[in-house]
This record gives structure tokens, sequence and C-alpha cells, in this order.
């Protein structure tokens, strides 16, 4: 059985159709791409996916769950989580303490604890620590643990995003462009921090415009064109599609 | 020992200001009036400044703590510690109750709806005058004891106060610093993110609009006890203001800075007493031209400033 079945989705905004009856499955441990022309409907997918919009129709089963009927916080307590096209760093924190809220689902101090600094507080928070290092560390970029976010240039914070998902273990993570804004030499670092990722263990959805780092990383890629599905398949198979090739060329 | 370095400091300096000065009224009266206005600040800075959650009905919650016990001990005979008990319940279930809906609003809503909250327990306080005595307000609240040691002067009260201050700064850092403390802060700096990596962003603002909430109404028993009469106009909408203002002068998002903005708001009348007519002028003058040129707050703007100096002398 797929790890994720998404069934009948659709999502209007107003007259807007964004996103057309779709159905598809993502296996287990696959890298599995979402692409097609701006507008398409594939940050609109991402946020169905994970309850940040409510769909106006379709569910989405991820092991066994409907994700359509619970909040974003008990979806990521699954094991889902993502990054964003429009980053969403916290911004008024360092570098570790982002990556240590990442750490949120694997610790359990509450208000009263942390209020009265009980001696498992501190406990817990030596071991938070450790577990944010070594998410940043995976991403390389251990050195910077200390700096203020908001003092990071924009290839750095789009690795802290995937740090800070990273850091809560998660069964699937969703990447929406990834290496959007990226220069070469960080696209290729992108390309292989997408690839360690799945190696790891972690079932990849990736939404992302540089066709040549999707045709590389990608075991199955999936077609949007006006919210529908035009096409799916291995990457071989997407790129020969007539109906890719006109809807791509075409206009 | 760098986390609470600057608790120490202040632990210290209230000390030797106490044990120096204990006949100046600067010392005993004036501080008193610093610690409550801190304690407030700190706890208002909480919710305002590390969660991003605006509220302009704080003062609700110090007159919840305040009439719980002044009506208790003075009416009923109640035990002041037991009145204090009672206040926190009742200032507990309020914040409570209203946290979810009243925190479901962003904005210019969420700074509506906790005026509001705060106008309407006001204006309970002026009108249920049966329980509350009314605009004149209630008198003959009995003074407290601290394990048999009586709390009868203005200087043991500057010891009750300045330990109740350091308490608050001490559980606000220990807040800050930990795993709820990040998630409100992750809150602040993206709601969706926060949710994201697993926050229960609904629940985590509840909790810390209750923890607030309670550090304000113990605030308020001990000063139902040290004047010794309350009424209305202490708990009113123009005093939520002032310690908005306070957490803002300060610096928001900074536990020392809120200490500061109420140091500050609390002596600059005393200062101002003598330009007498014009002291309302000057002081409205002064806070614009802070907030002109430190949008970031007084305190943290200079800290920064000290610590980039430090950080240029090191490199040079
Ligand atoms: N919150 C929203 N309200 C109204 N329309 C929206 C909203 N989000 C997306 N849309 C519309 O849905 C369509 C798909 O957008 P989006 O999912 O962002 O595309 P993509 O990520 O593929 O570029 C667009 O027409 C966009 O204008
Ligand atoms: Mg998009």
């Amino acid at each position: 059985m797929a790890l994720l079945s998404v069934r009948g989705l659709e999502k209007h905004f107003g007259g807007v159709t964004a996103i057309a009856g779709l159905d598809f499955d993502v296996e287990q441990g696959a890298i599995f791409s979402i692409i097609g022309p701006n507008g398409a409907g594939k940050t609109t997918l991402f946020n169905l996916l994970t309850s940040i919009y409510t769909p106006s129709a379709g569910t989405v089963i991820f092991d066994g769950h409907d994700l359509t009927r619970l909040k974003p916080f008990q979806i990521a307590a699954l094991g889902v989580t993502r990054t964003f096209q429009n980053l969403q760093v916290f911004l008024n924190m360092t570098v570790l303490e982002n990556v240590m809220v990442g750490c949120h689902l694997r610790s359990r101090c509450g208000m009263i604890e942390a209020a009265f600094r009980l001696p498992s507080v501190i406990r817990e928070e030596k071991k938070v620590r450790g577990m944010a290092l070594e998410a940043l560390e995976f991403c390389g970029m251990a050195d910077m643990a200390e700096r203020a976010a908001d003092t990071l240039p924009y290839g750095m914070l789009k690795k802290l995003e995937i740090a800070r998902a990273l850091a809560a273990r998660p069964r699937m993570l969703l990447m929406d462009e990834p290496a959007a804004g990226l220069n070469d030499t960080e696209t290729v670092n992108m390309s292989s921090l997408i690839r360690e990722i799945s190696a790891s263990g972690v079932t990849v959805l990736l939404v992302e415009h540089n066709m040549g780092l999707v045709m590389k990383v990608s075991h199955r890629v999936l077609v949007l064109n006006y919210g529908e599905l035009l096409s799916q398949g291995t990457p071989q198979e997407v790129q020969c599609d007539p109906k890719v090739i006109t809807a791509y060329l075409g206009q | 020992m760098r986390r609470l370095g600057g608790l120490y400091i202040l632990a210290f300096l209230f000390v030797i200001t106490g044990l120096m000065f204990p006949d100046s009224y600067y010392v005993t009266v004036v501080g008193v009036t610093i610690f409550t206005n801190a304690v407030l600040a700190v706890s208002l800075n909480l919710l305002m400044g590390y969660a991003g959650q605006i509220s302009l009905g704080h003062a609700a919650f110090f007159g919840l703590g305040a009439y719980s016990s002044a009506i208790l001990t003075s009416r009923y005979g109640v035990n002041p510690w037991l009145a204090m008990l009672a206040g926190l319940a009742l200032s507990g279930t309020v914040s409570w109750v209203l946290a979810r809906p009243i925190l479901k609003l962003k904005g210019h809503y969420l700074a509506m709806a906790t005026l509001g909250m705060g106008i309407i327990i006001h204006i309970f306080f002026v009108q249920a005058d049966w329980l509350t005595g009314g605009p004149d307000g209630l008198s003959g609240i009995p003074g407290i004891t601290v394990f048999g040691w009586p709390v009868n002067t203005d200087l043991r009260w500057y010891w009750v106060f300045g330990v109740l201050m350091l308490f608050c700064i001490w559980v606000s850092l220990n807040i800050v610093d930990s795993r709820p403390g990040r998630a409100l802060a992750a809150v602040h700096g993206s709601e969706v993110a926060a949710q994201m990596t697993g926050v229960d962003t609904a629940s985590v603002k509840a909790q810390i609009f209750v923890v607030s909430a309670l550090l304000a109404s113990v605030a308020g028993s001990l000063f139902a006890h040290q004047q010794a009469f309350v009424s209305p106009e202490s708990f009113s909408f123009f005093f939520s203001i002032e310690l908005v203002t306070m957490v803002v002068l300060g610096g928001l998002a900074s536990t020392f800075g809120a200490v500061f903005g109420a140091v500050l708001l609390s002596l600059l009348p005393e200062f101002l007493l003598v330009f007498e007519d014009f002291e309302v002028l000057i002081y409205g003058a002064i806070l614009m031209a802070i907030m002109i040129f430190l949008p970031d707050g007084l305190f943290v703007t200079t800290s920064r400033l000290i610590t980039e100096r430090l950080r240029g002398g090191e490199a040079s």
C-alpha cells in the first residue's frame, strides 16, 4: 500500500479552480516530484496535504489517517513536515533555536515544568540541543548554530528550513521549490542534500522548477497543469510524453 | 550563569539599595510601585513580546487578584494567602475561558477583543458596588504576615514586592529559554511554520495568556494588602495602556527590557513633578521621542549598541 494516497482532491478559490480532482499515490521511500508551470497549483496542493487549506472535496490518506480531518500540528505529529516556497524561518531566533523548535515533537517539557526549570527540563534541553546540532550537521550548517537567523544569506535560510524540518525526524518531507533562487553550486549541493535525505529513509515530495535537478533526483514525476494531472511516470516517461511537451513548449 | 546573570545583578542592586537607603521615599514607596509595574510588564511581555499577542486588558487580571484579596479578607476575614489563591483561581479561570476565543483573533481584532475584556471587567468593578464597593472602592484591607513576619512598614513591603519581581523575572527567563518558550517565539516568527513543526499554537498561546494573568493576579493581591484600599481606577484601560507602553518602551521580547520600561515609566512622573502643569505634556513628548528615535525600545537598542562596542573592541 502507498504511504500517501490522494483521491478526488479539489480546491476552489471563489471561481478559481486551483486543484481539480487529483488522484495519485506516493510510495514509501520515493522522491516524488510535482512539476508544472507557475500557477499550476503546486503550492496549493502542498497546503492541502498539510491542512493549511481545507479541500473543497477529496481525501488525503497518509499511513491510514485522513489528513483532511486533522490540523497541521497533528499532521506533523504523524511524521509529515515541510518547507515553504516563501521562506518561513523564525527570524526572531538563532539558527540553533530554529532547529530546536523543529525538535518540538521529540521532547515533552510543558509550561509548568519550564516555568520552574525542574531538573528534567535541564536534562531535556541538553538532549534537544544535541538533536538540533545533529540536524544542522546533516545540512552542513553546524558552524552557524549561534548566528541570528536574520543574518543568514538566502541560500542558507533555505537549508535552515530543511534542517528544522528534519529535526522532527519526519517520515515524509514536502519541499516547495528548494532550489529557487540558488546559484549553480548551491543547486548542486541541494540536489545531493535531497538525495541524502531520501537515503536516510525519508519519503520526499518535491516541487521544483529546475528540470535538471528534478529529472536527476526523482523516482517519479507528476505534471500539473491548471490544477489537473497532465502526466505521471518516471522522469523518462514524463519527458517523452507529447502532452507535456506541448504544454511546456507550446505556450 | 550567563542565562541568569542579569537576574543576579538585579537581585544584588535590590538588596544593596534596600540596606543602604531604608528610609528613602524613593526606595521604599516608589520602589514598590516600580516592582509592581515590573511584575506586570514582565508578565505582559511574555504574551506580547515573546508570543507576539497584544493585550490591551492586562490590568484586568491585576484587578481580579486585587479585588479577590480585598473582598475576601476585608469582608469575610479569609486568610490573605488563601484569598490570594482564590484570586489566582479566579484569574486563571477567566483567562483560560477567554484565551481560546480571544487569541484566535489577530492584529487589530485581538487588540479590540482584549480591550473589550479589560473594559468589561473594569465596569464590573465600578458597577457591582454590593460586592466591590463601586467607584468609592473598598478600604480596611488587612496587612499580611510572611512566616510570622508582619509586613507593616514601607521597607518591608519593599522586600516583599522586590522578591515577587525577582521571582517573576526568574520565571520569565525560564520560560523563554525552554521548549514552550521557543514554541511561543515560533508563533511570533511564523505561525504556520510553528504548526508544521508540531506546535499546537492555539494551546500554547492560551497557556501563556493564563501564565501572564496569574502573575498579574499575584501582584494584584499583594497590591491590595499594601495599599489597604482598592478602587476601580487602579485597574482601568489607561493602566493597561501604560503597561503596554512599558513593554514597548523597554523593547519587545526582552525580559529586562520590560523591567527597564517599568522603572522608567514609574520614575518619570516623579521627576517631572517639578514641571507642574506641563508634566503630562513633557511626559508625552519624551515617550514620543523614544518611540520615534529608538523604535526597538530603549533597553534593547542600548544593550545592542554596548554589545557591538564590545565586539568591535575585541576585533581591533
Ligand atoms: N489563498 C488563495 N486565495 C486565492 N487564490 C489562490 C490562493 N492560493 C492560490 N491561489 C490560486 O491558485 C492557483 C494556484 O496557485 P499556486 O498553488 O500558488 O501555484 P504554483 O505553486 O503551482 O505556482 C493560482 O491561480 C493562484 O492564484
Ligand atoms: Mg508555488
